[in-house]
C-alpha cells in the first residue's frame, strides 16, 4: 500500500509546481497569438464544420433527433480533450530534457501538468458546445449531474496513457510517430463523428474501444437526458482505472532511468 | 551540530555508452531476433563490459550539518556523476546515498526559464522547478531581482535578455533558496567580473550559515576560500579526502602527470622537458606567492635547429597570459644546435602570483632544418600551454592577476572644520 501510494503523495507535495507547468504551457500557448483563448475553439469548431459538410450534406448520416452539429461538436469536444492531451504529454519528458537531467523532481509532473492545460483548453471550448444547445433549443435534464463522473473517467484514463506514452517515447524516440497514425485510425474508431453500431465479429472487437463509452456517455448525459449504458461505461471506468495504476506506477518505478536515457 | 547530512556509502554508478536501441525501428528487430533464439533454443551470451564503465567505483564519504566540501578532479573523474546521485536524478547501482533535509541544486542557471515569458514569470516558474513554494518566492522576490540587478527588466520576455542577464537572474532565483543541503556544480563563472565576485559572496554567506554545501569547481582559488574540507576525485574513485590546500596539491600533482613529456609537435625535436623546482632545486608543483622558483628546461633536438631560442609563459585559469619571456627577451643569444645536441635552459622567478592555479606553457623559436627550405626567416615551431602546472597557494586573500605586494597603513584624520573651529 505504501509504494502504491507514493508517487500520488509526492504528486501532492509537487502541487505547486505541477499548477505552475501547467500555467506556462496555457500562457505560452495563448500569449503569441491574435485571438488569444479563442484557440481553444479553433480546432473542435473547424473540424465541426468540416464533419457536418461530409456527413449531414454529402453522408446523410443519421442522428436521430440529435440535429448534427450538435452531435459531431458533442463528440469532438471530448476527442480534442483526449488527442490533444496524449500528443502533448507524448513529447513531455523529451521537451524538458534539460529540467529531466539536471533538476530533481517528481518526473511525473510534465504529462500531468500538460493533461490540466488541456483539460482548460476543454472547458473553454465546452462554452461553444453549450451555446449549440441553446441554439437547437436542447435543454440538459436532471442527467447532468453525472456528467461530473464521465469527465472524471476520461482524465483518469488520458492520465494514464500520458504516463506511458511519455515514458515509451523517452526511451524509443519513434513512438511519438507511431502514435499520431494510431490516434488517426482510432478516432474513426471511436463514435466521434458518426454513431458507431456494435453489431456483428468487427462490432465485439470497437466494443473493446473504451473511447466509445465515453463519447457516448457525454451524449446521454448531455443531449438524450439519459444514463449511459451501464455495461459499456463501467468497462471504459475499469479500463480507466486500471491504466491509471499501472500508470503510476511502472513510471514512478523506471524514473530513475530517465536522465540517463533521455 | 554534528549530524551527518550527506552519506556515500560505496556507491557505484555504472553507464553504457550507447548500445541500447533508441527507436522503435531499431528495438522491434533486435526482439524479433531475440525471439526467434529463444523459439530455436540458440543461446546469446549478454557481452558485458565492452561498453560499460563504472563512473564511481565505491565512493564513500560523509559531510556533517553546516560544512561545505568541494570536490575537485580531472574532467571525467565522476564528479557531476556524485552530484547527480546525491540529487537523486540518478540512483547508484550498488552502495547507498542518503541525504537528510530539503535538497536543492545549483547546477545549470535558469535551466527551466522558458523564453517567451517574461522575467517575472520565470522567477515564480523557476524557483517553484527548484522547489521552492510560491510564498517564499513571493516573499523574497525583490531581493531576486535586486541580486540580479534587474528590476528594470523583469517584465520584459527573457528572449531579449542577453546571456549575462540570462545567467545572472537564474542565479539569483537559485541562490535564495535557502535549502538544508546545496549541491553546486561550476556556475561561478556566469555574468561579469563584478557579478561572478557577487555570487562569490553570495555563496560564502550561504555556506557561513547551516547549510551543507558540496561544491564543484575546477575554480581552485574558490575552492580553497570557500570550502573547508575538499575531495579529489580521480577515474570515479575518491583519491583525497581532507584539507583544501594538500588537496589542490594533490590535484596538481595529478594533473601536472610527471616530467618528460614528449614534444609531440614538430619532428626536428627528439625531446622536450619543463621541470619547476623550488629554492632548493627539487621538483614542484606548487609555491606561495613571491616564492623563488626556477624552471629548468631542456630540449634535445633530432635534427638540425638554428638559432633556437625557449621560451615560456603562464596562464590563469580563464587563460589570460599573466606572463611570457624568452630566452632573447631576457638578453641571450638564441644557439644552434646539431643534431642530438641538447639545449639547457634555466630560468629563475619570483612567483608574484595571486592564489590560484596556473599553466606554464612553453615555446620554441629557430629554424628546424625541416622547415628551412619552406621558410626563410626564424619560426615559432612549437608552443604548448599547460605543460606544466602550478598551484599558488597561502599568503594574504588578494586577487587580480599580478601580486603586488601591496602594504597598508590606515588612520582617521580629524576633520578640517573641528580644527579651525578649534
Amino acid at each position: 500500500m505504501q509504494t502504491i501510494l507514493e508517487p500520488y503523495r509526492e504528486l501532492w507535495t509537487h502541487r505547486e509546481l505541477l499548477f505552475e507547468l501547467a500555467s506556462r504551457d496555457l500562457r505560452i500557448r495563448y500569449k503569441q497569438t491574435l485571438l488569444g483563448t479563442a484557440w481553444a475553439l479553433f480546432t473542435p469548431l473547424t473540424m465541426m464544420l468540416i464533419f457536418t459538410q461530409i456527413f449531414a450534406r454529402v453522408a446523410k448520416i443519421d442522428t436521430g433527433s440529435i440535429p448534427y452539429p450538435v452531435f459531431v461538436y458533442c463528440g469532438l469536444l471530448p476527442w480534442q480533450f483526449f488527442a490533444g492531451s496524449l500528443k502533448g504529454s507524448v513529447e513531455s519528458l523529451t521537451r524538458n530534457s534539460r529540467l529531466v537531467t539536471k533538476i530533481y523532481m517528481p518526473r511525473e509532473v510534465f504529462p500531468i501538468a500538460n493533461v490540466l492545460s488541456c483539460f482548460v483548453d476543454f472547458m473553454v471550448a465546452s462554452i461553444v458546445l453549450a451555446g449549440l444547445m441553446a441554439w437547437y433549443g436542447l435543454a440538459p435534464t436532471w442527467t447532468i449531474l453525472f456528467l461530473p463522473a464521465i469527465v472524471i473517467v476520461q482524465v483518469a484514463m488520458i492520465v494514464g496513457f500520458s504516463l506511458l506514452l511519455s515514458m515509451a517515447n523517452l526511451f524509443y524516440r519513434d513512438v511519438k510517430y507511431v502514435f499520431e497514425v494510431v490516434l488517426l485510425m482510432w478516432m474513426f474508431a471511436t463514435s466521434v463523428v458518426y454513431p458507431i453500431h456494435l453489431d456483428g465479429f468487427w462490432g465485439k472487437v470497437l466494443a473493446l474501444n473504451p473511447m466509445t463509452p465515453i463519447i457516448d456517455g457525454y451524449r446521454c448525459v448531455l443531449l438524450d437526458g439519459r444514463l449511459p449504458d451501464p455495461m459499456a461505461f463501467g468497462y471504459a471506468s475499469l479500463v480507466a482505472v486500471v491504466l491509471m495504476l499501472v500508470g503510476f506506477r511502472w513510471f514512478h518505478e523506471s524514473e530513475y532511468l530517465f536522465a540517463e536515457n533521455i | 551540530m554534528n549530524d551527518v547530512r550527506v552519506e556515500f556509502d560505496n556507491v557505484w554508478k555504472l553507464f553504457r555508452k550507447g548500445h541500447r536501441a533508441r527507436s522503435l525501428r531499431d528495438a522491434v528487430p533486435a526482439m524479433a531476433a531475440q525471439c526467434r533464439n529463444l523459439l530455436t533454443g540458440k543461446r546469446v551470451e549478454r557481452e558485458l563490459g565492452v561498453d560499460e564503465f563504472y563512473s564511481l567505483q565505491g565512493v564513500s564519504f560523509q559531510v556533517r550539518s553546516g560544512e561545505c566540501l568541494g570536490i575537485i578532479g580531472p574532467n571525467g573523474a565522476g564528479k557531476s556523476t556524485m552530484l547527480k546521485c546525491a540529487s537523486r536524478i540518478l540512483r547508484p547501482n550498488k552502495g547507498s546515498v542518503r541525504v537528510a533535509g530539503r535538497v536543492s541544486a545549483l547546477i545549470e542557471v535558469g535551466a527551466g526559464f522558458h523564453p517567451d515569458l517574461t522575467g517575472r514569470e520565470n522567477v515564480f516558474l523557476n524557483g517553484t522547478i527548484l522547489g521552492m513554494k510560491r510564498k517564499e518566492i513571493t516573499d523574497r522576490f525583490d531581493e531576486i531581482v535586486e541580486f540580479a540587478g534587474m528590476r528594470d527588466f523583469i517584465d520584459m520576455p527573457v528572449k531579449r535578455y542577453s546571456s549575462g542577464m540570462y545567467a545572472r537572474l537564474g542565479f539569483a532565483v537559485a541562490a535564495f533558496m535557502e535549502p538544508d543541503v546545496l549541491l553546486i556544480d561550476e556556475v561561478l563563472s556566469v555574468g561579469d567580473m563584478a557579478f561572478s565576485r557577487r555570487c562569490e559572496k553570495k555563496i560564502k554567506e550561504i555556506v557561513s550559515g547551516d547549510t551543507t554545501v558540496l561544491f564543484i569547481s575546477h575554480n581552485l582559488a574558490a575552492v580553497r576560500t570557500i570550502c573547508d574540507r575538499v575531495i579529489v576525485l580521480s577515474r570515479g574513485s575518491v583519491l583525497f579526502d581532507g584539507d583544501p590546500d594538500e588537496a589542490i596539491r594533490v590535484y596538481h600533482s595529478l594533473v601536472s602527470g610527471g616530467e618528460g613529456v614528449p614534444a609531440h609537435g614538430h619532428p626536428d625535436i627528439e625531446r622536450l622537458r619543463f621541470t619547476l623546482e623550488d629554492a632548493y632545486g627539487s621538483p614542484t608543483t606548487n609555491a606561495e606567492p613571491g616564492d623563488v622558483l626556477t624552471l629548468d628546461a631542456e630540449l634535445t633536438a633530432r635534427n638540425a635547429i638554428e638559432e633556437a631560442s625557449i621560451g615560456f609563459f603562464i596562464r590563469d585559469v580563464n587563460d589570460t597570459e599573466v606572463y611570457a619571456c624568452s630566452m632573447e627577451s631576457l638578453g641571450v643569444e638564441p644557439m644552434d644546435l646539431a643534431a642530438g645536441e641538447t639545449l639547457r635552459v634555466r630560468f629563475r622567478m619570483s612567483a608574484n602570483l595571486v592564489p590560484g592555479s596556473y599553466g606554464i606553457g612553453s615555446v620554441l623559436h629557430g629554424r628546424p632544418s625541416l622547415d628551412r627550405k619552406t621558410s626563410a626567416g626564424r619560426i615559432c615551431f612549437e608552443h604548448t600551454p599547460n605543460r606544466q602546472q602550478l598551484a599558488v597557494v597561502g599568503g594574504s586573500e588578494v586577487r587580480g592577476s599580478a601580486n603586488l605586494f601591496a602594504g597598508c597603513i590606515a588612520s582617521v584624520e580629524p576633520s578640517l572644520s573641528a580644527v579651525s573651529s578649534g
